[in-house]
């Protein structure tokens, strides 16, 4: 396999609430969130990583985290196995770069492309005043935008094209890593095939690595080699992403990939799970899934499960009852 | 043939924007048969919405039917009063709308909202109405009922939501549903059991369904029949099977084929070049042209008719050679 460039050991991220004085006072512990609680994973060289879970399972936090918007409240994060400290150098900072799910948010609307380009191509001293310019057409037409594109503002452009300013901006900094959350999510299907084929084609081309966060199951099969399932803050499956679609093991991973919508011509909608996400909570017992879990057992009810490898494959499940 | 339920007769709508008069909607002709389940997909702007609320008369206030005729049961809304008119279309027609916490009223009890249209429409008493949500609730899989009258709609998870907006929807006890974009806030799971439902509900009922949604796979699952949009007009109209195996148009052929199915994996997805037309602006010919792949001379100048092939409609001068084109084209 090759060379690991980004591991998380233990990662977790827990949003802790604001408390009345009265209530601190009381000594009440105030409300904790455990957005992520608990995340082990590594990304290789020249792969995609889809992450997919359905709201509030934590794939955007554990994105976040992992570029440093937000802090990490424990666990170990290593870029090249080199630890990465509260405090990120520049060039940690320069080498995990986001492309987000609304591109007209994301950009200054003040700046033309060019500017914004030029701006932190110089700010990290990448190239020299006088080449800036060329590098600047040189990512343009990397991510398929005409050169006139220098001179306009993120409101002349449509929502597919800003998007590939997102893709340029985040490339500028060539990155080791890209996250990519629900970037396509909020486009056309026709502007969507266009953007999966541009980051498929940077894979290809510039051995692009990437973590590819999004709540659509169809697309993440399309972009990933590996796959991560998540529920309630935890991996719950990981592996190879043939192999899960093919056979998934995690009672959650096959209740959500029999409830994708199908393309396939005479495709009839099967019976549909029950229940609902439950509310996060600071503390779970036994398994986060048993309560919507269709073969959950006595033992899951106390028994938290460790995601751990089926026959010796790259393929691992959190269910004590795969095992 | 019985007359269709509803039946639109070549509506047009325009909008009054700062950019100019946009042709929103431009001929449309759609029939829903009792108990049909009929989906209509396109792009953003491809007045899929404003399909919908046109025949509902919700259009906002900068638009306006400019010609074409609606009919319920054969009778047309525009030879009715307003009142009339809404009078009718509350009796007949639920509607479902994508973001239920904008659809239903923050500050009154979900069993007030269910209960209103048997209690102020139809005259029912207080007791009778109240009892007649608690069984709307039960019948769209709200568990606990009787106690769930007394919640607000901020209390609720969004796939509850959606399901009293869906009992609200079906309490004037309406013939048909129109559902615009009802699952797209909401997630995969809880999606698969709002379209189970609504499968459930076409089944003992016998409600015809109009669904509006870019997702094309969902179409797939629940209806019976496909209209394709685009640029304000039908360019595809088929059973949902035949559409999806072979569809008849370059632009209903491009759309399914860019989007990306979770059955297969595929080397790259097909993609549409170029944008949607300007609606503010006019054009001459297949509005499609410029992005497909089997233009010729005459799509630029001539734009296609909705014309019968096979077992479908299609509105493209080639639809009876395009497949060889588009062999042509990968070739």
């Amino acid at each position: 396999m090759s060379e690991v460039i980004l591991s998380a050991t233990g990662l977790s991220k827990h949003f802790v609430g604001r408390q009345s004085l009265v209530s601190k006072l009381r000594g009440k512990e105030p409300l904790t969130i455990p957005a992520v609680d608990g995340v082990d994973f590594e990304i290789h060289a020249g792969e995609t990583i889809g992450l997919v879970g359905e709201s509030g399972c934590g794939k955007s936090t554990l994105g976040r985290t992992l570029v440093g918007l937000y802090p990490a409240t424990a666990g170990e994060l290593s870029l090249y196995g080199e630890s990465i400290g509260q405090e990120r150098t520049l060039e940690q900072r320069r080498s995990v770069q986001m492309i987000f799910q609304d591109p007209f948010a994301s950009l200054n609307p003040r700046m033309s492309v060019g500017d914004m380009l030029k701006e932190i191509l110089l700010f990290h001293k990448l190239v020299s005043k006088e080449k800036v310019d060329e590098r600047c057409k040189e990512l343009l037409s990397l991510v398929g935008l005409p050169l006139s594109a220098l001179q306009s503002f993120p409101r002349q452009f449509s929502g597919g094209q800003r998007q590939r300013i997102g893709i340029a901006r985040a490339l500028a900094l060539e990155p080791k890593i890209l996250i990519a959350d629900e970037a396509v999510s909020a486009l056309d299907v026709s502007v969507q095939a266009s953007i999966v084929n541009l980051l498929l084609d940077l894979k290809r081309d510039l051995g692009l690595t990437m973590l590819f966060i999004s709540h659509n199951i169809a697309v993440i099969r399309q972009i990933s080699d590996q796959i991560v399932v998540m529920y309630l803050g935890r991996i719950v499956e990981t592996g190879p992403t043939e192999q899960v679609f093919a056979d998934p093991q995690h009672p959650y991973t096959k209740l959500l990939l029999s409830s994708v919508p199908k393309m396939t011509p005479g495709s009839k909608l099967g019976e549909a799970p029950d229940g609902e996400l439950p509310k996060m909570q600071a503390h779970f017992q036994g398994c986060r899934f048993q309560s919507r879990c269709p073969i959950a057992v006595e033992s899951c009810l106390t028994v938290d499960p460790e995601l751990l490898q089926i026959r010796g494959s790259h393929h691992r499940v959190a269910c004590q009852l795969v095992h | 043939m019985s007359t269709p339920f509803l039946s639109v007769r070549n509506l047009h709508v325009d909008i009054e924007t700062n950019r100019g008069l946009l042709k929103a909607i431009r001929g449309i002709s759609l029939d829903v048969n009792e108990g049909q389940s009929i989906g209509i997909v396109g792009e953003s702007g491809s007045g899929k919405s404003i399909t919908l609320k046109a025949i509902l008369g919700l259009l906002p206030k900068n638009a306006r039917i400019t010609s074409g005729d609606i009919f319920i049961e054969g009778q047309s809304l525009f030879e009715l009063s307003e009142k009339a008119r809404r009078q009718l279309l509350a009796e007949k027609i639920g509607i479902v709308f994508q973001d239920a916490i904008a659809a239903l009223n923050p500050v009154l009890t979900v069993g007030t909202q269910i209960a209103e249209i048997p209690h102020r429409r139809m005259g029912w008493s207080k007791e009778k109405s109240r009892e007649r949500a608690i069984e709307l609730m039960t019948l769209v899989g709200i568990p606990e009922a009787e106690k769930r009258l007394k919640v607000y709609p901020h209390q609720l998870s969004g796939g509850l939501r959606q399901r009293v907006a869906i009992a609200i929807a079906l309490s004037g006890n309406p013939r048909l549903i129109f559902c615009d974009e009802p699952t797209t806030a909401l997630d995969v799971t809880i999606q698969a059991q709002v379209l189970r439902l609504l499968l459930d509900l076409r089944q003992k009922e016998n409600t015809g369904i109009v669904f509006v949604t870019h997702d094309l796979a969902v179409v797939n699952e629940i209806c019976q029949e496909v209209n394709v949009m685009y640029a304000g007009r039908f360019v595809e109209r088929g059973n949902v099977q035949d559409t999806f195996q072979d569809p008849t148009h370059p632009y209903a052929y491009s759309l399914l084929k860019s989007a990306p199915d979770m059955d297969h994996q595929v080397e790259r997805l097909f993609s549409i070049s170029g944008e949607a037309p300007d609606l503010t602006k006019t054009f001459v010919g297949c509005p499609f042209a410029p992005r497909c792949f089997a233009v010729s001379d005459l799509c630029r100048t001539t734009e296609p008719d909705l014309l019968p092939i096979r077992t479908s409609l299609s509105a493209c001068h080639h639809s009876q050679n395009y497949l060889d084109k588009l062999s042509e084209a990968r070739a």
